[in-house]
């Protein structure tokens, strides 16, 4: 018999999160906890997959995510900081953080001190407001989160904060978000339903996969006139969760 | 701890000490090709990731740092000029932001044992003179604030004793140290508690020393462990909080400048080297001002030149003025200045070929007696032995400083007479000899095309070796037995034929080397003395327009000969003399021929009891020199005063010849025919000490 990270890899996505999710908090048993994780972190890699592809797919349609504004003149002691700690990685991070240097512990600060990232090094990439990666500080939210309900968040839930991070399209487009009144994608620790209880999450991962079925925009599943030929391209770009 | 927390802990707290390690130097590798030498190589190779700067060592010292494993190990082995041929650093914010700290009073004291001079340099380029420790390091508590302990030379006990005794002075910050070296780490574990806090600043994400884990980060001891910043960017950080960033001094009033800018232009604004050119007008003026006016450009100038020597230049500038301004000035007025200068020039006197630091020492030799004027000399030595002018120096040509080595050494052997003396001569005199046969030897050696064929460099260098070394074969000959003086003179006689093919350099050295001969050797004096005055006559035919020259140079060896004899003898040579400065006299006045005149007179009053005069004759010529040079009969006019028993008249004499820079060495003085009776006498003492500010009344004592 197939286990549920194979059927959810040949394509049954929404009905192994729906057998999860029936399990209730039973899915926490050694029992179903191993290949729930197995699924959690397919759908989680995924969904990373998805976000880094929306914000790279969004900036080339020239979406303007929202985020604080640009001082008007540049922090000059914070730019040397950074660029420093980006020459030290560089130097001595080795192959693994060429692609991304900001998860080198070098560069933990930044997350730490929640440090806006001048626009100069982002290379173009959503600042703070718009995309915040994992991190001790985020695990320490939800923990406390946990602490006050007292009960654990959904499998999904710290999934996806363990490996996507906080995501927030919010922003404008002239045809995507015209006066960013449409809304888009969020997921923040802040939004997190806190009576969600502790199985498996499959209602997070279902309004998850709403919002990427919508290209990241699920405002215009409810509205007239949406831009349906951007809304298809980004589709094409996304992995079914 | 999070950065605003640790800023807002230090604005409440009194000024910071930080212990400043290389990692805020901004060392970079200035070389990269990689050496010839297979051992060289693989030793640069080696270190050349993981310490860059000991790599830089062994690539330039490989066999004086041979067996040493650590780059601190490697430049203490080094000597101060050789150290800055391996510490290249670029300007970075680091130093330029503790500087600035220090200057508003933010940060108190400074312990580095780094060697790069990079924080001083920062200060220099903004005007500033913190106290250097660099020898003796008073207790914190007691120290000038700010200031900076230079402790690279200091064993590690100090640093200890100082963080130990001192831990409550203050805040403390450690950066851009590694805790490996000096004993850091357990210099910081044996205080049981900061009171006002130690904050330690990694590198990034790096972790402290193993061994201070949980020893030192403590609560109870009140020390932090700071990550998520390198030195630069703390510094600049910590100066944004609790100063102005960027320095204020940086941007031109009025006008809004871009940090970056701010750190290209800092090295515009270092001191400058020395250049003379500006001010040699002013100094020439100066040699006929009055003291208060030489006084006050001196110190000017020497703050200037302490900012160029902090600045990283070799400021030879104070040295060289103060040199030219105590021809004409007083032992007591210069003294100050020549001493501040060897010390801005000691570090990197061993790359002057031309021996300026040596120069120095031997002016303060005559102004210093006995221990003083020996340890003097030793400093000239120990110098020129640090010196490596051989065939790699770059210079046309090589080992050129053994001229000036030599020099020294013999002046050394013949004025600080001690049991060492014939010693020190031999070294004089080998010195010489092994700069003759390697400039022979490199004479003999195929030149380059490029340098041509008219001029030998090495043969002109050899001929003017010799020729300044005969008149110390000479000075060192009247000071031995006549024996040992012979051998000398024979050895001189030897060296002088290689000067033969230049007749008017060989006649003139040729006469004074005979009569100097004829001295010791009565039973040729005859011959020996037709044989020089036959050189003289040389001179006379081929050099007219320097007749008086002649005569008198003619008449000063006659004089040498007078004072050797006695009776007759002598009284025929003295009067012979007198002639011959007669005839100088009918050619040319000056003050030199009237100085030496009134020395002659004066020995020959000496020798005949002195009849009145005679003496009247030596005070006239003396004060006929005083009037055409000042101060320089004076120091003759002293002397009559003291053999005519006038005590009174010895003072002013003596004074005025000081105030123009004309009085002679203090050991001359002190064994001087006319003077010497009153050398033990107090007043006498007080008198050289007003004048020299030699410590005899001390010493005395």
């Amino acid at each position: 018999m197939a286990t549920w990270i194979e059927r959810y890899q040949a394509g049954e996505c929404a009905g192994i999160w729906a057998e999860m999710q029936a399990l209730g908090g039973d899915i926490r048993t050694p029992a179903h906890r191993q290949a729930a994780d197995a699924v959690v972190r397919e759908t989680m890699d995924r969904a990373r997959g998805n976000v880094e592809r929306l914000f790279e797919e969004l900036l080339g349609l020239g979406y303007r995510f929202q985020g604080a504004p640009e001082p008007a003149e540049p922090d000059y002691v914070l730019e040397l900081r950074i660029q420093h700690a980006l020459d030290y990685v560089a130097r001595h991070g080795g192959r693994r953080y060429k692609a991304n240097p900001w998860s080198h512990p070098a560069l933990a600060w930044v997350e730490d001190e929640e440090i806006e990232v001048p626009a100069r090094f982002r290379g173009g990439k959503p600042g703070r407001s718009s995309y915040r990666p994992p991190g001790a500080r985020l695990n320490g939210a939800l923990d406390e989160i946990e602490r006050q309900t007292g009960s654990p968040l959904p499998l999904a839930v710290r999934g996806w904060f363990g490996t996507v991070g906080t995501v927030s399209l919010a922003g404008t487009h002239p045809r995507l978000n015209p006066d960013g009144s449409i809304p888009a994608l969020r997921v923040t620790p802040e939004e997190i339903d806190r009576a969600a209880g502790d199985a498996a999450g499959a209602e997070f991962v279902a309004a998850i996969r709403h919002a990427f079925a919508w290209g990241g925009f699920p405002g215009w599943a409810d509205r007239a006139g949406a831009p349906e030929r951007e809304l298809d391209w980004l589709r094409s770009k996304l992995l079914p969760l | 701890m999070k950065t605003n927390q640790l800023i807002g802990a230090l604005r409440e707290r009194s000024s910071i000490n930080f212990i400043w390690g290389s990692g805020c130097s901004g060392l970079y590798r200035s070389s990269i090709t990689m050496p010839g030498d297979p051992a060289i190589r693989e030793a640069v190779k080696k270190y050349d990731d993981k310490d860059p700067l000991l790599s830089q060592i062994k690539r330039n010292f490989f066999n004086r740092t041979a067996g040493l494993e650590d780059a601190h190990s490697c430049l203490l082995a080094l000597h101060p000029h050789e150290r800055k041929r391996v510490l290249d650093c670029q300007t970075n914010w680091s130093n330029i932001c503790m500087a600035e700290l220090l200057r508003i009073g933010r940060a108190a004291r400074v312990l580095t044992t780094n060697f790069d001079g990079s924080l001083v340099r920062a200060t220099a380029t903004f005007r500033m003179t913190p106290p250097l420790y660099q020898r003796d390091f008073p207790e914190l508590r007691d120290a000038a604030t700010p200031c900076i302990y230079l402790l690279g030379d200091a064993p590690p006990e100090i640093l200890a004793g100082l963080l130990g005794r001192g831990a409550a002075t203050g805040p403390w910050i450690v950066i851009g140290c590694s805790g490996k070296h000096f004993g850091l780490s357990r210099t910081l574990l044996s205080v049981d508690r900061y009171e006002q806090g130690l904050y330690w600043v990694g590198h990034f994400q790096e972790e402290p020393p193993a061994e201070l884990r949980d020893g030192l980060f403590t609560s109870q001891r009140n020390a932090q462990w700071i990550t998520g910043f390198d030195a630069d960017s703390f510094m600049t950080s910590l100066l944004r909080e609790l100063g102005e960033f960027p320095p204020p001094q940086l941007v031109p009033e009025g006008k809004k400048v871009k940090p970056a800018a701010c750190l290209a232009a800092f090295e515009s604004r270092r001191p400058e080297g020395t250049d003379l050119r500006p001010i040699m007008p002013e100094v020439q003026r100066l040699e006929t001002a009055g003291s208060e006016e030489v006084q006050a450009f001196m110190e000017k100038y020497a703050r200037e030149q302490d900012l160029s020597f902090r600045a990283g230049h070799f400021a030879l500038g104070l040295g060289l003025v103060a040199g030219l301004l105590a021809a004409h000035h007083s032992p007591r007025l210069m003294k100050p200045f020549l001493i501040r200068a060897a010390e801005l020039m000691e570090p990197d006197a061993p790359t002057d070929v031309n021996g300026s630091f040596s120069q120095l020492c031997c002016k303060l030799a005559e102004y210093s007696y006995g221990e003083r004027a020996r340890q003097w000399y030793a400093r000239a030595d120990a110098c020129f032995a640090k010196m490596d002018f051989g065939p790699s120096c770059g210079a046309p040509v090589p080992y050129g400083h053994l001229r000036g080595w030599a020099k020294m050494l013999a002046e050394w052997a013949c004025f600080e007479p001690s049991e060492q003396s014939e010693a020190i001569f031999d070294r004089a005199r080998a010195t010489i000899l092994d700069g003759l046969a390697k400039w022979k030897e490199r004479a003999a050696a195929p030149r380059p095309s490029f340098l041509g064929t008219r001029t030998d460099p090495f043969d002109r260098h050899r001929k003017l070796a010799i020729q300044g070394f005969i008149p110390e074969f000479h000075r060192r000959a009247r000071m031995v037995p006549p024996a040992r003086a012979l051998e000398l003179l024979a050895e001189a006689r030897h060296w002088l034929e290689e000067l033969r093919s230049d007749q008017g350099v060989y006649a003139n050295s040729l006469a004074k080397h005979l009569f100097r001969e004829a001295e010791v050797a009565p039973d040729r004096q005859a011959a020996l003395i037709g044989e020089a005055e036959d050189q003289f006559r040389t001179l006379l035919r081929l050099f007219p327009d320097k007749t008086a020259a002649t005569l008198r140079d003619w008449a000063g060896a006659l004089g040498g000969l007078a004072k050797a004899r006695s009776g007759e003898a002598a009284l025929a040579r003295y009067a012979e003399a007198d002639r011959k400065f007669g005839e100088a006299e009918q050619i040319e006045a000056c003050a030199v021929l009237y100085s030496n005149w009134s020395s002659l007179l004066i020995d020959e009053a000496r020798e005949r009891g002195g009849p009145a005069e005679l003496w009247e004759r030596a005070r006239g010529f003396a004060e006929r020199a005083d009037a055409l040079e000042a101060g320089k009969g004076s120091y003759n006019l002293a002397c009559i005063a003291a053999e005519t028993g006038d005590r009174e008249g010895i003072a002013p004499c003596l004074e005025r010849s000081a105030q123009y820079g004309k009085i002679t060495r203090l050991s001359h003085i002190l064994n001087d025919a006319s003077l010497k009776q009153f050398r033990h006498d107090p007043w006498f003492r007080e008198l050289l000490d007003g004048i020299f500010d030699a410590g005899l009344v001390a010493q005395a004592q």
